[in-house]
């Protein structure tokens, strides 16, 4: 055996290997964390309301049949409960939410509203 | 290595290599190892695949491969362990093979280039079965594992090599 000449190359090997597997983590990884909001996604009593895109500034008044409104404000990437006529006003003192996974929820009137992850962007990642 | 061993005597010795990986096999099956992540396994049955490639030659390994996997497959893990194992053993194989070939690595460096793509193989297979790119998420950790476990077995490989006798074989004599 040539055991002199061999320890080079074995250690070349476990480095391309360790490099290759570290490669390989960051590959699959960083995507998930560098997602960026795109979408707020409001359900009501379960049930999906809407889809609205972060990208637009929008008002949506969510009215229920039994006389439950809220209101809804979409504004520089930020979403926010303006009005409610709900017992608690939880929802409107939730404040502004912006980033993958914040909710705001009107418990008494069952609606909620959940950020979701859009496409990758890059390395701007928001740090959770 | 020069002269040709008989038939009789090849499928003795293939016979018997493959009942010993089965028995790893086995022994694996009884061990749980970390039930969270389906794949994380020792790979006890490949100390004796790949003292098959040293000792003997890669059809010899190739041939106690196929046997174990298919005799294991329909004892302890069903046709779909068989898919998963058939893909990331051949990989393996296919892998180990080839850098013995090339004469420049030691057999520590070379097991652990088929641990590593014996569960890449896998993880091939398991994401064309289930149809998702989410299950590549394992990849990562079955990557390192890979590395830990193939490096181990080539260790206990290296120590069993230098103790197993060679034995009354054709080419010996």
């Amino acid at each position: 055996m040539k055991e002199k000449r061999q320890h080079l190359s074995d250690i070349l090997l476990y480095l391309a290997f360790a490099a290759a597997g570290i490669l390989l983590t960051l590959l699959i990884f960083l995507p998930i964390k560098g997602q960026t909001p795109t979408t707020v996604r409001v359900t009501v009593d379960g049930s999906v309301y809407g889809t609205y895109s972060l990208d637009r500034d929008q008002t949506i008044t969510i009215t229920q049949d039994d006389g439950k409104e809220n209101v809804l404000v979409i504004e520089d990437g930020n979403v926010y409960m303006k009005e409610a006529n709900c017992r608690n006003q939880i929802c409107v003192r939730t404040g502004k939410i912006s980033r993958p996974g914040q909710s705001i929820t009107c418990l008494p009137n069952r609606v909620s509203a959940v950020i979701e992850g859009g496409e990758d962007n890059g390395f701007d990642a928001v740090i959770r | 290595m020069g002269s040709t061993p008989s038939s009789a005597e090849m499928v003795a010795r293939g016979a018997l290599l493959s009942s010993l990986a089965l028995l790893f096999s086995y022994v694996e099956a009884m061990i749980p190892f970390v039930p969270q992540i389906p794949g994380i396994k020792l790979g006890l049955a490949n100390i004796v695949v790949i003292i098959a490639l040293y000792r003997y030659s890669a059809r010899t390994a190739l041939v106690v491969n196929l046997v174990r996997i298919f005799l294991a497959g329909f004892l302890f893990s069903g046709v779909f362990g068989i898919l998963y194992s058939a893909a990331g053993a051949l990989l393996s194989l296919l892998v180990m093979t080839l850098l013995k070939k090339s004469g420049r690595f030691h057999l520590v460096s070379i097991s652990m280039a088929g641990g590593v793509f014996h569960n890449v193989g896998q993880l091939i297979v398991a994401s064309l079965l289930v149809g998702t790119s989410g299950i590549l998420s394992y990849l990562p950790v079955l990557w390192f594992v890979g590395m830990g476990m193939g490096s181990l077995v080539g260790v206990l490989d290296s120590l069993i090599l230098t103790r197993l006798p060679r034995g009354n074989t054709a080419a010996n004599r």
